[in-house]
Order: C-alpha cells, then structure tokens, then sequence
C-alpha cells in the first residue's frame, strides 16, 4: 500500500512540465463595454422649434432605452432665465455652454460631443454612435440624505487607457414651465423632462484616468436647491477628451 | 373677326395669368402693397419683456404672414436686409419656412424653403433698450415673382429720434397704414386710425 501511494507521487512530480514565465498567465480582455450616447439639447423656453427637438428626443428614448441620454441645456439667446412672472429655466452654465460651443441657432445638439447636429438629423447621428464600443464601462449612482447629494461614480476600463474629464450633472424631470411652441404660441403648461439643473463637479468637470482592466471609484457630494423636486432628480455622469464622449451613464436620485 | 378677338383675349387673359401674383404679404389679417412697411414699437411680450414682434405669442398668426397661393410654383427664397440704427436688444431672431436664426449683430440673411398656405415671419427683437430703431427689409421670390415688406422696430422717444434711410426703393420710403394703403397726409382720417406711439412718416417723426 506505502509503494503505491509513493509510485503515485512520483508520477505526479514526474507528470509536470515546465512553463516559462511569459506563459503562466493568460491575458484576457474584458468585454467591450456597451455604449450609452450623450445628446446634449441647446434649447431655450424663447425657442418655437424646441418642442419639434424634444419630440426627436422622445422617440429616440423610445427606441434606445436606456442607451440614449439626453441633457436639455437651457440657455443661449432663446433660453429664458424667469422673472416674477414666469419660471426660467436658463442657467448661468446654459449660458456658458452655448456661447463654449459658438451656436448660431437654437435648438441644436451634440451627440457625444462629435460637432454641432440639427435637430432634424439626431436620429442617424444617434444610431451611429450607438453602433461604435466604448473604452470604459461607468455607473453612477447618487442617494439623498439629509438634504446633501451622495454621488458615487464607478468606471471600469475595457480598451487601453482613457485619459479626458469627467462631467456629472443634476438634472430634473416633470417641471410644468412657459414654453413657446411651433404655431408661435405661448404654452404655460408645458412639461420640461431632463432639464440641466447644475453642475456637480464644475462647469467642465475633472481630470479622469482609466487604463484597461482597471476600476476607479469616484465620491462627490452636492446641495440641492430647495426649489427643485428631488422625487425628478437625476444624476448623469459622463467621460470626455478630445475625441468626444467616452461612455455616459445616468440614475435616478433615491431619496435615503 | 370676333372668334380672332375671342382667341386674342384668351391668349391675352392666359399671357396675365402666368404673370398673376401667386403670394402677398398680410400684416393682421390685410393685404400689405408691395413695399410697404409695418411699423411695430416695443412693447411687454407675453414673458414680460420690452420687445417688438412681427407675431406676438398671444396670436401669431395674426400678426406678418405670407399668403402662397400655387404651392406647386417651386421653394421660396427669402432675403432679410438689416439695418440696426441704434436699438438695443439682447436676442433679435428670424423665423421663417420652419427654421430659425439669430440676426443679432447680422445685416444680411437668407433663407429657402418649400411653399405653405401660410408661413409665419416671425421676426422679433427681445429684451429692448435705449431708444433706436430697426429697419428689416425682407424680399420673398417664388418662381420669378418677387414681393418685399419692411419691417421697422422702433423705441424712440420725441427727443431723441434719428433719422433712417429705407433700403426700399424711391416712393416706397412713405408709410402705409396697416391695410397696406398709401397714406394722404392730408387725410387726417387715416392718419388718426394708427395706433398711438411714434412713427417716421416720409422721414419727419409724428407722434400720435
């Protein structure tokens, strides 16, 4: 019984191979990440074909799901900043954004940051850029808690080294506010969805790094307004470098 | 001989029609003459602001339309000449044939697009200051006809009016009353059926 026991463990030291090093591990690529498109709507409560954008973006939501993000950015000429009469919802950053990017007219938009698109052609624009991977997969997930915003953004690098900024804006839903419409009426109860509210981390965001098969978790915090529903807030988080959008990735407030 | 009058008229009658105006200007619901211009003071829009607008939001479409009668005749071509004399605003803009502009700081624009019964030119100067005034002169083309209006914002008080210089043609610098007729100013009757505010009439302001 001993000599079979040890003519087994011979045969297994015997039974190895050697293998170089460069050999012992196997490197495998994480799975292309699924691209989430960013629509950036220039748009303004002053702007009679707004609506006629919103509509493209409504239908496109309908198609892609949770693949699409659109952002409307009130600002520019035809954004209206509210008096005691009316809610505005142009802000200082709308502002900024729109005189960034040299417009000429409203509304337009930029789909993942690849140059300035009418609204008439956001559809193919959109397909396209759904069709491209991206280099990184990103969460981010924001929770209300006695009045402060807890953010928390997850990036995990898919394809080589990502190096750009990440953005991350509060917006909001459901907000019933003027808007000027196509027949050049005015519409008090038009609802406004997805409207830039602030930006969390600056008006262009910070420096991000992220290198394949990495992860990165970012935390921020931000005070909402007290004016501002939290039950329609949303958060939404994008990376960006000069080739455009990397990936985007947007959720839902959830009030602690 | 009457049939060949009958064939000449016919072919005089088919000749005039071919050349028939096949759009007009209307400015609140009245034919406007080929040349003439609207004069519209700044006043609070429906967002409170001090503006002027061809089309106010409480009834755009009373306010400067084209009229196109043979939608068949081709796109249409717009032209829009500006001449900023001195009114301040934060957002001027253009809307015509669906599509929009900004003309602010802009002194020449075109614009083409497919013919409608009737298209809006909604041309507007929002968030007005200083006293000035504004002349827009806009020329439609259709299929070789062609149709002009001018457009005149104005914010000037009695005492600080400046003089402008129409970009119409001579004979077109005169005001019109809102139906589009030449006004006789010794007809004090149409005179007084303009609305009260300030208007240049052959170059010399009058108040009414």
């Amino acid at each position: 019984m001993k000599n079979k026991y040890l003519s087994l463990i011979l045969l297994l030291l015997t039974a190895c191979s050697y293998i170089g090093e460069e050999e012992r591990l196997i490197y495998v690529k994480p799975e292309p990440a699924e691209r989430i498109v960013l629509l950036e709507d220039f748009t303004g409560q002053r702007c009679v074909n707004c609506p006629k954008g919103t509509e493209v973006i409504e239908q496109l939501q309908q198609e892609y799901g949770e693949n699409i993000i659109a952002v409307g950015i009130h600002g520019g000429p035809l954004g209206f900043a509210g008096n005691a009469r009316y809610e505005g919802l142009a802000t200082d950053a709308g502002n900024e954004y729109f005189n960034h990017w040299g417009f000429d007219y409203q509304p337009i938009g930029l789909v993942n940051r690849h140059g300035a698109v009418n609204y008439t052609d956001w559809a193919a624009t959109v397909r396209e850029e759904l069709s491209k991977p991206a280099p990184l997969n990103l969460d981010v997930e924001a929770l209300l808690n006695e009045g402060q915003i807890d953010i928390t953004v997850t990036a995990n690098g898919t394809d080589g080294v990502v190096e750009g900024k990440l953005q991350v804006w509060l917006l909001e839903d459901g907000i019933t506010a003027l808007q000027l419409m196509p027949d050049g009426t005015a519409n008090t109860g038009y609802v406004h969805n997805h409207v830039l509210r602030a930006p969390v981390n600056g008006l262009w965001g910070e420096d991000f790094t992220i290198a394949e098969g990495k992860q990165k978790t970012i935390q921020l915090t931000f005070q909402p307004n007290a004016a501002w529903n939290t039950q329609h807030l949303s958060v939404v988080a994008f990376v960006y470098n000069n080739n455009g959008v990397q990936q985007a990735a947007k959720n839902n407030l959830v009030i602690n | 001989m009457n049939k060949q009058l009958l064939l000449l008229t016919a072919f005089l009658f088919a000749s005039l029609s071919a050349f028939a105006q096949t759009f007009e200007f209307q400015y609140q619901g009245a034919s406007l003459q080929d040349g003439a211009t609207v004069t519209i003071a700044a006043q609070e829009n429906f967002f409170g602001e001090l503006s002027c607008e061809t089309n106010p939001s409480e009834n755009p479409n009373n306010g400067l339309v084209l009229k196109m009668q043979d939608l068949s005749a081709g796109n249409v071509k717009a032209e829009l000449q500006i001449q900023n004399n001195g009114l301040g605003a934060s957002m001027i803009q253009w809307c015509m044939g669906g599509a929009c502009t900004m003309a602010l700081n802009k002194t020449s624009l075109t614009k083409t697009f497919a013919p409608a019964d009737t298209v809006q030119v909604l041309f507007d100067a929002t968030n007005i200051k200083g006293n000035g005034n504004l002349l827009a002169t806009l020329t439609v083309t259709q299929n070789g006809q062609t149709r002009k209006v001018g457009i005149l914002f104005t914010n000037e008080d009695a005492t600080s009016i400046k003089s402008i210089s129409p970009t119409l043609s001579k004979g077109e610098g005169a005001i019109y009353d809102l139906s589009g007729r030449l006004v006789n100013l010794s007809t004090r009757q149409l005179v007084n059926s303009l609305k009260n505010g300030l208007y240049i009439i052959n170059g010399k302001k009058v108040i009414r």
